[in-house]
């Protein structure tokens, strides 16, 4: 709107112009689509009604890890590393029949997700034991799913009436960089006073997965699973990277290995909706790895 | 870096039957545990489920257990327990296993042999001729680090004409008696060695010395086996000489993990084994200062791209075993390796991999013999 250097009233050129994304408050949460589909193309924000229900408190985190964003989505949707990952939630092994309950997987549209059945220790807060009416071991009806390639949900069924839920929006800085701002829900010890409470045992239990997870190598999944070892426990993943795959064949993902070698050279930009229609721009559009399906037409 | 060699991984108090200890050697982690017969053993450290580091777990009943799903895995390797499986009489199955490593454990150091050599055809570990030899007296295992490339760390050993800039307060005149008498480097199977003679380094330095052991002229030489050992003699006088072992780890392309284990014939009373590792450890630091600054960071890869004199003898011999060594197709390709850091893990490969096929890590990519 004004370019100093050109005096005041000289007429902008049409090419002066940067990349604006479409924006969405929700959450607490300013939330930004990153890419160019039309409105009537683009994935939803993830909905979590708990949010908006006065049966419901919820609090806000925000971590940052040293790690690449999808090890972290794929440890929420492992059923089987509570166990040993969190002494706060399993028996690190210590009970003969311990196994991991079949996963029956139920997809959307844009992700996949399960619950099942889990043996866990006594809570170790008192206040969270008879808030939550479960006084020793019990069984845990918990899941966990994925929304889109960075977004997971998470529920914790302590007892019939004493309810977890969370979602964490992660933001893959970069490669190996992942920031994630969680919200997590309880529908009892909704009083305020108590948030302390659950943030100190959710920044522990998280601290757990950290230690866990910064350490992993290579730093990203494999690209091909039989660089892995996989079992039915991680039915999950499989699935979540059987839909990143989608997106991949959509031509959706970044070509890392190309802007890793432009670094320095080549600032990129994030496409947004408006390229469909304009053409001009400075920034050349990040680069994406060709996808091996139709294009999807522009609309509009 | 290359396999194939024997590789100090931790230092013998490190390794125990409770808490696993993690180390990256050649670019790539492993994990040392004892089992409870005191047994050391190395693995590769990634586990072959999702990629979690066994050497951040724990050890039980003789085996290492994964901290993110309790997979555990013997001293062979072998997976012996995976928790999640639904059926309980399900064994793991035979792809289940993680690379295991030879073990060797001497002078209070626990080395592994990294590469899939059978045993008749490995080089040997440098030997410490003197070590619990009558006369001799063993100072206590110094392990230091270094922000720099091993080789160049090792050339730094096999160079005597450094000495005398780079380590002032130590070295006498050295360069006149090295244009006179440049090295003579004698070739072994696994490494070479040389002795030149110049003045006596500790002359200005009475406080260290006796009467007896001063003498003017005084024989110094060092050389390596393999790529990664060697050793450096000073000979004072007859009865006063230091046999010095630096055992070499290559944690990546930029860092040196260096064990050092001091022998001497002379000032033999134990209160002088902290001073003499003070002392070691300041010429260390004056080398140290030098190596981290080199540009490049690794050794060029042809000798035209440095001019070499008759004193850089020692290093010429151990570039020519180095690109022995690579003609055998034992030098890690470090170009795949970079490119492909972050998105995949590579293992060293072990001995068993000649014997037994379907490993789920690739082996680390080498640069074709």
């Amino acid at each position: 709107v004004r370019l100093p250097s050109l005096g005041p009233d000289a007429k902008i050129p049409d090419r002066t112009r940067v990349d604006a994304y479409p924006v969405e408050e929700r959450y607490g949460l300013v939330h930004v689509f990153l890419g160019d589909l039309s409105e009537a193309e683009r994935p939803p924000i993830f909905s979590a009604p708990e949010y908006d229900d006065p049966d419901w408190q919820f609090i806000a985190l925000n971590l940052e890890w040293k790690i690449d964003y999808k090890r972290s989505v794929e440890n929420t949707m492992d059923p089987a590393h509570n166990e040993f990952t969190h002494p706060t939630h399993g028996f690190m092994g210590a009970k003969a029949d311990y196994t991991c309950d079949e996963i029956v997987l139920e997809d959307t549209e844009w992700g996949t997700g399960f619950m099942n059945a889990m043996k866990s220790p006594p809570l170790p807060q008192r206040e969270m034991r008879e808030g939550s009416g479960r006084e020793g071991d019990g069984i845990t009806y918990a899941g966990s799913g994925n929304h889109g390639p960075n977004v997971t949900w998470t529920h914790i069924h302590i007892s019939d009436q004493a309810w977890f839920h969370g979602v964490a929006f992660h933001t893959p800085v970069h490669e190996k960089l992942d920031r994630m701002y969680g919200i997590f829900g309880r529908n009892f010890m909704q009083d305020s006073k108590y948030d302390k409470t659950f943030e100190d045992r959710s920044l522990y239990v998280a601290e757990q997965d950290r230690n866990v997870l910064e350490p992993m190598e290579p730093i990203r999944s494999p690209r091909r699973n039989a660089h892995e070892f996989l079992l039915p426990a991680d039915k999950a993943i499989k699935r979540y990277r059987e839909y990143c795959q989608d997106w991949e064949d959509n031509g959706w993902r970044l070509d890392i290995n190309k802007i890793r070698a432009d670094k320095d050279e080549i600032a990129y930009a994030i496409p947004s909706p408006v390229r469909r229609r304009t053409k001009g721009w400075v920034m050349p559009a990040v680069p994406l790895l060709k996808g091996n399906k139709p294009a999807v037409k522009a609309v509009g | 870096m290359y396999i194939n060699f024997w590789y100090p991984i931790a230092t013998s108090d490190e390794v125990n039957n409770k808490k696993p200890f993690r180390a990256q050697v050649l670019g790539a982690y492993f994990v040392a545990f004892r089992d409870d017969a005191g047994g050391a053993h190395v693995l590769s450290d990634v586990c072959i489920h999702r990629g979690g580091a066994l050497g951040k777990g724990w050890v039980r009943d003789n085996t290492v257990v994964c901290p993110y799903h309790g997979w555990r895995f013997g001293g062979d390797g072998q997976c012996t327990h995976i928790p999640s499986l639904v059926d309980e009489q399900d064994k793991p199955p035979a792809r289940a296993k993680v690379d295991s490593y030879p073990v060797q454990e001497k002078y209070g150091i626990v080395f592994a042999f990294l590469g899939d050599l059978p045993e008749s055809e490995r080089p040997p570990l440098l030997e410490v001729e003197e070590y619990e030899q009558d006369g001799w007296r063993a100072n206590n295992l110094t392990v230091f680090e270094v922000n720099a490339f091993y080789e160049r760390s090792m050339e730094n050993g096999l160079d005597p004409s450094h000495n005398e800039f780079v380590h002032p307060a130590q070295g006498g005149p050295v360069v006149p008696d090295l244009r006179k008498h440049p090295p003579v480097v004698e070739d072994n199977p696994w490494g070479s060695r040389f002795l030149v003679t110049f003045a006596n380094p500790l002359e200005n330095k009475p406080e260290l010395m006796t009467a007896k052991h001063l003498v003017s002229d005084v024989t110094a030489g060092s050389g390596h086996v393999g790529p990664n050992g060697m050793i450096t003699w000073i000979k004072l006088s007859a009865d006063s000489m230091f046999s010095q072992y630096f055992f070499e780890a290559p944690v990546n392309e930029s860092l040196t993990r260096i064990f050092f284990v001091s022998m001497r014939t002379f000032m033999l009373e134990p209160e002088m084994d902290d001073r003499l590792t003070k002392l070691n450890l300041l010429i260390a630091q004056e080398d140290i200062d030098i190596l981290e600054e080199l540009d490049p960071v690794r050794t060029p890869d042809s000798n035209n791209e440095e001019v070499l004199v008759p004193s850089d003898g020692g290093v010429i011999h151990y570039r020519k075993y180095l690109a022995g060594w690579r003609a055998r197709g034992w030098r890690i390709d470090l170009k795949t390796l970079r490119a492909e850091r972050g998105d995949r893990a590579y293992a060293i490969p072990s001995p068993a991999r000649r014997t037994s096929r379907n490993w789920v890590l690739k082996s680390v990519p080498l640069l074709s013999s």
